[in-house]
């Protein structure tokens, strides 16, 4: 497969080990426990009825070899997926838009991210829930930078990230995170992790 | 002879010899569409017959059949029984106490009137056998509409959106490489990257208008959420059933929610819209309301009354509350299993 292949020459390029590549859910079923990948990248369509076996081998890897990271990607931007996947654990779940494989750099940095345990969500999935239409809601009292912020924890991305990417010090973005986590009336989550499900879950209402 | 609907009434003035000489009036009262039973009992008091026998020539050869069951040789009538073919042919026989001496007139009339009301009945049921035909057949179209999309929006995802991605990769290695060593093609390069992906997204949205994918997917849940997040009017679920139904009435319900959506953006001038979906025994409930200015018509041409004739389609009710000034509910009733 064209793209396939692509991918394997630009991800090498990139400095990253392909380990092997598979055409459809049975197969990448064998693979994975034969070559232990740290990270799996799984089109949700694949062979044979093209719906959602990508997503149903993506759980099931999850579920026997827990610790291998995934990266399920998907032409859709709706969301129901997206809460398939998280829903157990989401350390080392990635949902990422088909279109971003063609950013390197973009798709490479996600890559690593759920290779080290983060979560990471398409920004454009993200951006489309933050700037829905709301009425009688906390969220129309957030000031630019909060929503920002808010963005970004549901992109999965730590607090570090987010500091460098809005330029910020790590201070402000904890004191950003403290006031969004009460006006939205959202209990701080326990782990980091946690927080990108419970973001989500309240864009999502 | 006087006829006039609903009921139907056949009222003669004919010299009935009754023991008494008296004019009669025989007034048969008869139902459309009344059951074989009620029409003899008719007959019977018309003529003034209780042992009055409304009988059917079975199809198998069998003789006839009267509305009591009993089957009646119709050559070869029990002694004091006469019988009179029901209008000239000879599908139904009335068979009536021959010691009465009634009026052949009257009898005749009787006749009449019974081929009337039997048909008026068999057209009825003509008439129901082809409507429904027209509601089955408008039915395939709709489902053969939907495959045919839910078709092209797999193919427009294995092929185009595929090339594109593909495209886009490929136009990216290009770019690397050609960028340290002509910056000039590597920003040429860039730009046909940019077509590229505004061409996949637009195309996603294209096959999403075709036919959404999270639909087949997921069902009413993830489809209906989809619909709402991209809702230009804040728009709250109240609920959605979990669960599947039969593909042509989750693609209804799908659409009630789609188009009715649409409307509010278009004409509402509303802040906020609700949609509940809900089962019931038989039925599936799809019911979108705003608070805009009301108002909404499902005259011809308008959006509603496509809207309309979708759900009409698929067995079901679509009901437009919108008094001026106070809001619009659809609700759209489709019969589910």
């Amino acid at each position: 497969m064209l793209l396939r292949e692509g991918l394997r020459r630009v991800l090498t390029d990139a400095g990253l080990e392909v380990a092997g590549t598979a055409g459809d859910a049975a197969q990448l079923l064998h693979l994975v426990p034969a070559l232990h990948p740290d990270v799996v990248l799984a089109d949700i369509r694949m062979p044979p009825t093209q719906t959602t076996e990508g997503l149903q081998a993506a759980l099931e890897i999850r579920r026997r070899w827990p610790g291998t990271a995934v990266i399920v990607v998907s032409q859709h931007v709706e969301t129901e997926h997206l809460f398939e996947l998280l829903a157990d654990d989401p350390r080392g779940i990635g949902y990422v838009l088909k279109e971003r494989v063609a950013d390197i750099a973009q798709f490479t940095d996600a890559i690593r991210r759920v290779a080290a345990g983060e979560s990471v969500i398409d920004p454009e999935v993200v951006s489309r829930l933050v700037t829905r239409p709301r009425r009688d809601s906390p969220l129309q009292t957030l000031t630019e930078r909060e929503l920002a912020v808010l963005a970004l924890m549901a992109e999965g991305r730590s607090n570090h990230a987010i500091a460098g990417q809005l330029y910020m010090s790590p201070k402000t973005v904890e004191t950003h995170i403290g006031n969004l986590f009460s006006k939205l009336a959202l209990l701080p989550a326990a782990e980091d992790h946690r927080r990108v499900l419970a973001v989500l879950t309240y864009l999502r209402r | 002879m006087l006829l006039a609907g609903p009921a139907l009434f056949v009222i003669s003035t004919v010299r009935a010899r009754t023991a008494s000489g008296a004019l009669g009036a025989a007034i048969v009262d008869l139902e459309p569409g009344a059951a074989p039973g009620r029409l003899r009992d008719a007959l019977a008091r018309a003529l003034g017959d209780s042992t009055l026998q409304l009988a059917f020539r079975q199809p198998d050869g069998m003789g006839y059949l009267d509305t009591a069951g009993q089957i009646i040789e119709v050559a070869q009538p029990v002694p004091g029984r006469a019988v009179m073919p029901v209008a000239g042919s000879d599908e139904a026989v009335l068979v009536y106490d021959e010691g009465l001496k009634l009026e052949p007139q009257l009898i005749r009339l009787t006749a009449a009137a019974a081929s009337m009301a039997l048909e008026h009945t068999r057209l009825q049921a003509e008439v129901q056998a082809q409507l429904e035909q027209v509601r089955a057949s408008r039915e395939r179209i709709v489902e053969a509409g939907d495959a045919e999309r839910r078709r092209l929006e797999r193919d427009l995802h294995d092929g185009a959106q595929q090339r594109l991605v593909t495209l886009s990769l490929a136009l990216t290695m290009a770019r690397h490489q050609a960028a340290s060593a002509d910056p000039e093609l590597g920003s040429l390069i860039e730009s046909a990257s940019k077509e590229a992906r505004e061409a996949l997204t637009e195309l996603r949205e294209l096959a999403r208008g075709i036919h959404p994918a999270v639909l087949t997917e997921t069902g009413l849940t993830g489809a209906i959420q989809a619909l709402v997040e991209r809702s230009p009017v804040a728009t709250t679920i109240i609920a959605v059933p979990d669960g599947r139904f039969p593909m042509a009435i989750e693609a209804t319900a799908y659409f009630v929610v789609s188009e009715a959506l649409a409307n509010v953006a278009k004409h509402a001038m509303a802040s906020g819209a609700e949609v509940t979906i809900r089962k019931r025994p038989g039925r599936l409930v799809v019911e979108v309301s705003d608070d805009g200015a009301g108002g909404a018509r499902t005259e011809k041409g308008s959006g509603l009354r496509g809207l309309a004739d979708r759900v009409a389609s698929a067995g079901g009710v679509l009901r437009v509350d919108s008094p001026p000034g106070s809001g619009t509910r659809l609700e759209a009733d489709i019969p589910c299993p």
